[in-house]
């Protein structure tokens, strides 16, 4: 089976331990990309997170992809929206209300910005504003919006608060959106059918491929629903064991071009 | 005369070129420091932002001093206040309101924490957040305590609105302030009495000692007050013309462990 579409997790997997891009990777992609082959980035960062990595990979124009918010977007590199889901309004009040009663940090993205009602501002909220390039809005929950794509929400604090969040989040949050533990310090939510398998399948199909015709590449939880969909999904040597248990094989770790290992062998003739 | 207390500038002087600590520069300042010499670093920045090089340099306690806020605040390296020059509720509210009229984002900064009522965040806000390691409120103008500690204010904001708001600020401002340009995006306001000699003069005479018992090594503008209070006063080899003619020696550069040279010829041996 001829690979036309590698989708690439960034965080643990194109990224090495420093999250840096190796040369070893630039040169895989560049050359999967000569080939025709569509290399398309799935992350759970912003467009605005994504953009270094996508000039330092050589990918521009409208012919490019890339998935973020872990599939709520689906866009060409050059901006140009796809596939799009938001949260709505009322989804933003109900999950405000629920981080205020566990008193939990929270935040929530549109393309643009990084809104908190929080006063007293995370610390991971901070960071995260400054290396994903996104500005950050004090905005009261009275005073949001009502009309503002969301592609996701965030309860954002230390990992044991969110350790006690995700056991006590009531199991209707659960069966009303798609909530995914994307890092220590964060809990995502995001509408009920996005995930990056499903945004995925999305994209191959409007491109003509097939399952059989994608290679998905990733690490975490959130990587789970593009590699049981791709026709061969392939763990990082670092990923958890959940992802390489559904894995068709596992690669060597982000700490030694896991990414261009799997190019070269799987893609790459 | 006996060296008793050594007032170190941070930037330019006791870090090197790479804003790192030299081991010799560690040793020196250790030696004197277990000879029951007062090492004393001085800075622009809050503790929390000296905190790795306290660390490294071993300086903990009560009986370790600090002058932060470029003379703002001096305090025990375990956070007791021993001076303070900080600015007054009503300073706040006059600079808050000219930040406005100038259109320039505005923050203050206390011993604990940064405080905007900027509702959209400036990214130079969030930067002196992760340089310094001091969490971002929010709080509205209305919301800030008469009672707050204000260290000092500052107009932080994109390096051409800076610029222009350097030429905007009214002289009234700058004869009732003391006030400085440390980057290219950030003017900081002090009280007038705040200055790096000021206050080692303050802290020395708390401390039982006189001027002629004190050492002050520096390189810049800022540093001027405290060499000309010093008994000895020692340039840095790459010290400003201002700051030679005003010590009454010379070190090697910061490139070259000035600092430790001078400690050696002046205090251990």
């Amino acid at each position: 089976m001829t690979i036309k579409l590698i989708a690439v997790d960034i965080d643990g997997t194109l990224l090495n331990e420093n999250d840096e891009l190796t040369p070893g990777t630039i040169q895989a992609i560049q050359a999967a990309r000569d080939q025709g082959i569509k290399v398309v980035l799935c992350t759970g960062r912003p467009l605005t997170g994504v953009t270094p990595y996508l000039e330092a990979l050589g990918l521009s124009g409208d012919d490019q992809y890339v998935i973020t918010y872990n599939g709520s977007i689906a866009e060409t590199v050059s901006g140009k929206v796809l596939t799009k889901h938001s949260l709505s309004y009322n989804d933003y009040v109900d999950l405000e209300a629920l981080a205020r009663k566990f008193q939990v940090h929270f935040q929530v993205l549109t393309p643009d910005h990084m809104y908190t009602a929080d006063q007293d501002i995370s610390p991971h909220t901070v960071t995260e504003s400054h290396f994903v390039h996104l500005p950050l809005r004090y905005r009261a929950a009275s005073d949001m919006p009502r009309d503002l794509l969301m592609p996701t929400a965030i309860f954002i604090d230390d990992a044991p608060v969110l350790d006690q969040v995700e056991e006590q989040l009531p199991r209707e949050i659960y069966d009303r959106f798609y909530v995914v533990r994307t890092m220590p310090y964060f809990i995502e939510v995001l509408s009920k059918n996005v995930s990056k398998g499903n945004t995925l399948a999305e994209l191959a199909t409007t491109l003509g491929f097939t399952a059989a015709e994608v290679m998905a590449i990733g690490d975490q939880n959130n990587d789970l629903p593009m590699l049981t969909y791709a026709g061969l999904g392939v763990a990082m040597g670092n990923a958890n064991d959940a992802v390489k248990a559904v894995a068709d094989t596992v690669t060597t770790p982000n700490t030694a071009d896991g990414v261009a290992t799997a190019i070269q062998r799987y893609a790459l003739p | 005369m006996t060296i008793k207390m050594i007032a170190i500038d941070i930037n330019g002087t006791l870090l090197n070129e790479k804003n790192e600590l030299a081991p010799a520069t560690i040793a020196a300042v250790q030696a004197a420091t277990a000879k029951g010499i007062k090492v004393v670093l001085c800075t622009g920045r809050p503790l929390t932002g000296v905190q790795p090089y306290l660390d490294a340099l071993e300086l903990s306690g009560d009986d370790q001093y600090a002058i932060t806020y470029n003379g703002s605040v001096s305090q025990t390296v375990s956070g007791k206040m021993m001076t303070n020059h900080s600015l007054s509720y009503n300073d706040f509210i006059d600079l808050e309101a000219l930040a406005r009229k100038l259109q320039v984002h505005f923050q203050i900064e206390t011993p604990d924490y940064i405080y905007t009522p900027n509702k959209d965040i400036s990214a130079y806000t969030i930067a002196e957040s992760m340089l310094v390691k001091m969490l971002i409120r929010y709080r509205a103008v209305g919301e800030i305590s008469r009672d707050l500690t204000i260290s000092k204010a500052m107009f932080v904001d994109h390096k051409d609105i800076i610029d222009r708001v350097n030429d905007e600020i009214p002289q009234e401002f700058r004869d009732r302030f003391y006030v400085v340009q440390s980057t290219p995006f950030f003017v900081e306001i002090m009280n007038k009495q705040a200055s790096k000699g000021n206050t080692l003069g303050e802290l020395a005479t708390k401390l039982g000692f006189t001027a002629d018992d004190v050492m002050a090594i520096g390189d810049q503008g800022n540093d001027l007050t405290m060499i000309e209070y010093a008994g000895l006063g020692v340039a840095m080899g790459n010290a400003i013309d201002e700051v030679k003619k005003a010590a009454q020696v010379t070190t090697l550069t910061n490139v070259e462990d000035g600092v430790a040279a001078a400690i050696h010829k002046y205090v251990l041996d």
